[in-house]
């Protein structure tokens, strides 16, 4: 590396003598080539990814810190990712078995049913919430630091995926303890959490650079989530739904991403019947493109977030 | 080169990351860390303040907003800039309120993208725009320092290797494990600068952050800043208070309502900038006693 020496007339005053006049940079190196040029982005630019891989001990650190909050000043800490699914599991289990008369499918206790589904939609919209709103959540960041933007949203994803793993750790313990055992199904599961992790990020890639310059959003959300557990087969098995729902509403649980995965996690974790191979194909697809437009929206728009948010 | 630069000038640098400059010249020039060529940026305003009484009446104008595709302004927040930073170089850059110096640094820290132009970095960009940045109440002090030196772009590992000097510069030993909604807000702010004092960057970029923080840490501070430009960084600094510009810069750049007014060295430009404020003063007085 070349050492280059500072011509008087251009010499910086103050600390000339310091330096002890001669003007070369002590423990500090530079390049002779520009490490980097900053210009107006073009459309090649969506496909960089390089800064991801710089920072990625900050996406550890975000969704490290997330969790942490989460449960600072808690008397039960963590163990409130133990009570969530049990205590909604619960409300399941009177609402839809003890008032709504529905059995559990295939000798599976409906409490271990409801349970193993809440885990998935918990999943589902704990990214959806979390990720959405990590943009504007953190908008005093993004408007004095410089960091990938989509690293907000994909440490939701982790935190989130730190939850389920929990969870599905404290349900197999139940199941275990009430003498159930798993099949070759359970090797499917990465493939079903996969597709609910993209179908959910894609999503809230979308939502959340949306929401960056309209907070509108912000109230849609949690109403169209509510309106999302019906159309989705959570408390009940897409069976139930399909033979007890009248038949124009059955295009909204077909046409719904979400009933091929949450089907494919249960006959995963619960050994169930495995969704038709449509259903699945489907609910995959959809999820995948999901993805890719969302991430594809998120880096054309994330170049406006600092000026609008 | 000369050592100061007037409007107009500025179109006269030469390109440096597109000339091999070493076999043309004898004389070494210096280190390059920064040059910036034609940078402009332009921000979309509201034009008229929206007061819609009802959620119809906004909706209707919204409808009709849409329809004549928006009623937003252009406003040039930096227009046509152009400058070179060498190594060891610390910069002051002075301006009005609103002239754009804000701007200026979060274009080069990469915070907000330029509408034309271009700057070349030759080494890696620590920016300081705000004490504290990513700092969480509810964390304690050790766990910040590590949330907030990764924010900045340090790996884990160096701020393992940094941590003491963090703590001892900070001065926050005792209450490294009490969560930041506990400290004063003069703590908070030690701590903060503290970590970002410990950059390994090579250009650092500070934005008016030491106005905060008790006259001691003050001096503190300026006296690290002043190593780190002695180690070869470059530094630009912004700063309304001209006494401390004066003591830590050797160029200054004057920016008036987002073009470069005048470039060069220090005590030229805090003059000019006094000059520059009086004609405004002037112009002021002139124009209230025309209202009168
Ligand atoms: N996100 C934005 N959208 C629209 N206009 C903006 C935005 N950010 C800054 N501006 C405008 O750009 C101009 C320059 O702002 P900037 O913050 O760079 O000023 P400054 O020189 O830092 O001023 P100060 O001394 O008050 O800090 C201002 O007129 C401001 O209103
Ligand atoms: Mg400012």
């Amino acid at each position: 590396m070349l050492r280059l020496c500072t011509p008087a007339s251009l010499k910086p005053s103050t600390i000339a003598s310091s330096t002890g006049g001669d003007g070369t940079a002590g423990a500090v190196e530079y390049s002779t080539q520009p490490l980097r040029t900053i210009r107006p982005s073009s459309p090649l630019d969506l496909l960089d990814f390089r800064d991801l891989i710089q920072y990625r001990d900050l996406l550890a650190t975000l969704a490290w810190r997330d969790i942490k909050v989460r449960y600072r000043q808690t008397y039960l800490g963590a163990f409130w990712v133990l009570l969530q699914p049990i205590l909604g599991a619960s409300v399941f289990f009177i609402v839809f078995h003890n008032i709504g008369l529905l059995p559990g499918p295939q000798g599976v206790p409906y409490f271990v049913f409801s349970m193993s589904s809440l885990i998935a939609w918990n999943f589902f919209t704990s990214i959806l919430n979390k990720a959405s709103n990590s943009l504007v959540n953190n908008s005093q960041l993004i408007s004095k630091v410089y960091f990938p933007r989509l690293l907000l949203p994909l440490s939701s994803v982790l935190s989130s995926t730190v939850d389920l793993i929990i969870s599905i750790l404290v349900l197999t313990a139940i199941m275990a303890f009430s003498g159930m055992t798993f099949d070759y199904c359970l090797a499917f599961l990465p493939l079903w959490l996969m597709s609910l992790a993209m179908l959910a990020s894609g999503l809230s890639f979308l939502i959340g650079s949306l929401m960056v310059s309209y907070r509108d959003v912000q109230h849609i959300l949690p109403v169209a989530l509510q309106m999302m557990l019906y159309a989705s087969p959570v408390g009940y098995t897409l069976d139930q739904a399909l033979t007890r729902a009248p038949s124009d509403l059955h295009f909204v649980f077909r046409l719904n991403p979400l009933s091929g995965l949450l089907e494919g996690f249960r006959c995963s974790l619960l050994g169930l019947a495995a969704p038709d191979a449509t259903t699945i194909a489907f609910s995959i697809t959809v999820s995948a493109i999901v993805f890719l437009t969302g991430l594809v929206t998120f880096k054309r728009m994330e170049r406006r977030f600092a000026d609008v948010i | 080169m000369s050592s100061s630069l007037k409007k107009g000038d500025a179109q006269a640098l030469p390109d440096y990351a597109d000339q091999d400059y070493m076999i043309l010249d004898l004389s070494p020039p210096p280190q390059l860390a920064l040059s910036v060529r034609g940078l402009s940026k332009t921000y979309k305003i509201a034009q008229s303040i929206d007061d819609h009484v009802t959620a119809a009446e906004a909706l209707a104008a919204w409808v009709l907003k849409g329809f004549r595709g928006g009623r937003y302004q252009d406003f040039k927040a930096i227009h046509d800039v152009s400058f070179d930073l060498f190594a060891g170089d610390v910069m002051a850059i002075l301006g009005n309120n609103g002239s754009g110096k804000s701007t200026l640094l979060k274009l080069i820290s990469r915070i907000t993208e330029p509408t034309n132009g271009k700057i070349d970095l030759y080494g890696r960009v620590g920016s300081l725009l705000e004490v504290g940045s990513g700092f969480h109440p509810e964390l304690t002090g050790r766990e910040n320092i590590y949330l907030n030196g990764t924010i900045l772009g340090m790996s884990n590992r160096e701020i393992d290797r940094e941590f003491d000097a963090i703590v001892e510069f900070a001065g926050v030993e005792k209450f490294l494990d009490t969560p930041i909604k506990r400290y004063s807000s003069g703590m908070s702010v030690r701590l903060a600068f503290a970590v970002a004092a410990h950059l390994r960057s090579e250009i650092l970029i500070i934005d008016e952050v030491l106005s905060v923080g008790d006259q001691d840490f003050q001096k503190q501070c300026l006296e690290r800043m002043r190593t780190l430009a002695q180690d070869g960084r470059a530094v630009l600094f912004v700063s309304h208070h001209l006494e401390s510009c004066r003591e830590l810069c050797n160029k200054a750049l004057v920016l008036n309502e987002g073009s470069i007014d005048f470039m060069g060295d220090i005590e030229a430009g805090l003059e000019y900038y006094a000059d520059l404020q009086q004609v405004n003063d002037i112009g002021l007085l002139k124009r209230s006693q025309a209202a009168r």
